[in-house]
């Protein structure tokens, strides 16, 4: 979306902090339905990010398949599961989670500093220049469709085929 | 506008889901940690897509084959879930060990 600077700024860190305070809460909630209520706020944070990079298609493909179907299962079985076993958990604290969160930590602030020392203007400006200046006449969902009956279009049939195998084995595995 | 900011966040979501795909008890926690890293990597494709190629939106299109295994994913992940819940009574991570007898 095009807004002007500041107001997009504000918007990138108001969603980044939310962002960060529901990636936490996903991870160190002890019950689980919170931790997946949790996950559907990161979720909507995501899909709100997409918005904000020009992704309408995505963004509302997210917000439709990861928010209104996924959470929704996962919030079902947390529901259908939730038994004696979630009541007695006592989160205590070992020396793998320990070793876990260092290595973690590494990851995250080793890819921190990677991430400005690469020149993506570089490659931006070579992207740019190669690039055939076409006319912006369609807009980014008509490119998506075109691109998904063209190019795509094995894929687009695969991931089709896939959905249905994988529908078909859950329901297999689930009523028995 | 930084677009380092959106990868910082995309670096953290996947950090921590590995964190917790690792240290999680209950399976239903491991699948909610893999959603957000492939929430990480859906967020890295939008951006490079917007970024580097807003002509072709290539970036778009995979994000969207990705949410579609994702979604598939989710439904047989919880099918077995659900399904070792019913013959084990528990759905712990390190009892599941329905194929050793």
């Amino acid at each position: 979306m095009d807004l002007p600077g500041p107001i997009h700024d504000i918007l990138v860190v108001f969603f980044g902090s939310v962002l960060i305070l529901g990636g936490l809460g996903v991870v160190l909630l002890t019950n689980p339905i919170f931790s997946a209520f949790s996950l559907g706020l990161v979720l909507v944070c995501i899909s709100l990010f997409y918005i904000l990079s020009n992704s309408y298609f995505v963004a509302a493909a997210q917000l439709l398949i990861y928010v209104g179907a996924i959470n929704v299962l996962i919030i079902f079985a947390v529901m259908f599961m939730n038994g004696s076993e979630y009541s007695n958990d006592s989160y205590f604290w070992t020396i793998g989670d320990g070793v876990t969160s260092l290595v973690c930590t590494s990851i995250l602030f080793s890819l921190i500093t990677i991430i400005p020392d690469t020149s993506w203007y570089g490659i931006f400006w070579t992207t740019r220049s190669s690039q055939i200046m076409e006319q912006d006449l369609i807009s980014n969902i008509q490119q998506i469709g075109i691109h998904l009956s063209t190019d795509f279009y094995l894929p687009f049939e695969l991931i089709s085929i896939i959905l249905l195998v994988s529908l078909i084995g859950a329901i297999t595995m689930a009523r028995q | 506008m930084m677009f380092e900011h959106v990868l910082f966040l995309s670096v953290y979501l996947f950090s921590i889901g590995i964190y917790g795909l690792i240290t999680s008890r209950k399976m239903v926690r491991a699948l909610m940690c893999l959603e957000l890293i492939l929430n990480s990597v859906n967020i890295n494709l939008v951006t490079f897509s917007d970024i580097f190629d807003s002509r072709q939106l290539k970036g778009d299109i995979f994000s969207i084959f990705v949410i579609a295994v994702a979604a598939a994913e989710a439904a047989i992940g919880l099918a077995i879930v659900s399904s070792i819940h019913r013959n084990r009574k528990s759905t712990r991570i390190n009892q599941s060990n329905l194929l050793n007898n």
